[in-house]
């Protein structure tokens, strides 16, 4: 069964459109969203989430519709969203508490523990905690009541670089269990590359590709040429390149570059910057 | 919606606490007051007005648009606002009954003109809660304001001394008025008005883009 579904896709804004989005988390992987402010992450995010309304395509998530019974399927569901708070005077005792009202799968002893992991304080006020603790609380919950699916939103934006590296090692442990899936976008994509299966590109409310990592690792490479080696490249070769006094940077499709270029290992990073920003 | 209940309560007790001062101050004042129509229907719309409150909190802080990321429906967030407002009107509504009975005994007024203090103090509150969680829960606290301070002020500023004047204009008339069947039917209208605000807020909520 796939974690996530989505066919045909659509949003409009004004001075925005997410355009006919295909998208697939199979159970067990993690897929990455990788894409500048304003590509539409979060809006997809927030559609999967049924927070929105789409205007066109269709999503399934943990094999069901979005129709009125979503809110159970949210049960299944953990989430971390940038911009989200919990009421300001309270404290994550007290989230805990409400929290065990609201979902019935609630593990307050892996609450307590994931919060202790996390050092968060327990009867600090939410209003108190700083942007890292904040995301931390999200995270403590989001991991509490059994789910099968993690969707993440810049949930590692504002944790320090331990934390967000023991981070990284729970959102892998969590998919040992072939039943769970993670949905993360970041913008810090070096934490992507370690822990994603799958790499998703946004841009300008465009899916660019969406492919597994391995399989764009192998596939794409850097390679350094002259102007007149880059004119003699098939141009489909190129995804993207950029030209500087000393020669060509391009990032290029092994496959369609003849033997006898050198081509180096591509990072996410460079892949996701020269298909966006390289010239083609 | 227990959880809800919880977090509203916890909320109420600390961003609250100075409307706990002005309902001590106006019950006991209302008590003594030979005019406690005023104070009476100031406390029922306050205790109607803190469910809104609470709405604003929430927008504030985020929690609304976290919530949707919660198994808690749209639906069950606006009925947990209804019932923790009705809970807050009965129990001021009740505090308020206590003092209009001591009101009765030191000032020797009649049962008739408490009734009919308490009666207001019930409608307005009701109604105010009518008026108010609709345009809160469609527009969002900072587009609804317009609204509700409307309709605080219709019930605050208005309705006690429009009731005021109509006793004192003709006495005869409100002693028959408040013998008739129309008197009776008025707190079950502010309940079918509440009911209907309550049906229509479910409606706009269910629509909003957060």
């Amino acid at each position: 069964m796939n974690a996530i579904e989505i066919r045909d896709l659509e949003k409009h804004y004004p001075g925005f459109t997410l355009d006919r989005v295909n998208l697939t988390l199979p159970s067990g992987c993690i897929l990455g969203l990788v894409g500048e402010n304003g590509a539409g992450k979060s809006t997809t995010i927030r559609l999967i989430l049924n927070m929105m309304k789409n205007d066109g395509g269709s999503i399934r998530v943990l094999g069901a519709e979005q129709d009125e019974n979503f809110s159970k399927v949210k049960e299944q569901i953990g989430v971390v969203l940038d911009d989200m708070g919990f009421p300001s005077c309270m404290t994550a005792r007290q989230i805990g508490k409400m929290m065990k009202q609201l979902y019935r799968n609630w593990d307050e002893a892996m609450y307590q523990k994931t919060l202790k992991w996390l050092a968060v304080p327990m009867d600090k006020s939410f209003e108190k905690y700083s942007r890292g603790m904040k995301m931390k609380q999200s995270i403590a919950v989001a991991l509490s009541h059994h789910p099968k699916l993690l969707i993440l939103d810049e949930a590692t934006s504002g944790l320090d670089p331990v934390v967000r590296d023991s981070f990284v090692d729970a959102v892998m442990d969590f998919t040992r269990d072939e039943e769970c899936s993670v949905l993360i976008s970041s913008h810090i994509v070096s934490d992507l590359e370690r822990m994603c299966d799958y790499i998703a590109f946004m841009h300008e409310g465009k899916l660019l590709l969406c492919e597994e990592k391995d399989v764009l690792m192998e596939r794409y490479g850097v390679i350094h040429v002259t102007n007149e080696q880059m004119e003699e490249l098939d141009p489909e070769a190129i995804l993207g390149k950029r030209i500087s006094p000393y020669g060509v940077e391009a990032v290029a499709d092994r496959t369609k570059i003849p033997e006898g270029f050198s081509v180096n290992p591509v990072s996410l990073e460079e892949l996701f910057v020269f298909m966006v920003k390289g010239e083609k | 919606m227990k959880g809800l209940l919880y977090k509203d309560w916890l909320m109420l007790k600390k961003y609250c606490r100075v409307y706990l001062l002005v309902l001590i101050v106006f019950l006991v004042v209302s008590v003594s007051a030979e005019e406690s129509i005023f104070f009476s229907v100031y406390l029922m719309v306050l205790s109607s007005v803190l469910g809104v409150t609470l709405v604003s909190y929430d927008e504030k802080s985020g929690w609304e648009r976290y919530c949707d990321t919660l198994p808690c429906p749209r639906e069950l967030r606006v009925n947990e606002k209804y019932v923790f407002s009705l809970i807050l009107m009965g129990a001021v509504f009740a505090a308020l009954t206590v003092s209009q009975v001591l009101h009765m005994q030191i000032t020797g007024s009649s049962g008739r003109e408490v009734s009919l203090t308490l009666l207001n103090a019930f409608i307005c509150g009701l109604f105010t809660a009518s008026i108010s969680f609709p345009a809160v829960f469609r527009w969002g606290v900072e587009q609804g304001r317009i609204i509700y301070f409307v309709a605080i002020f219709a019930m605050v500023g208005l309705e006690p001394g429009a009731v005021k004047f109509v006793q004192e204009l003709s006495p005869e008339m409100t002693a028959q008025l408040f013998g008739s069947w129309l008197v009776s039917a008025l707190p079950v209208l502010a309940l079918l008005i509440f009911l209907g605000s309550w049906r229509l807020s479910l409606r706009l909520y269910r629509k909003r883009v957060l």
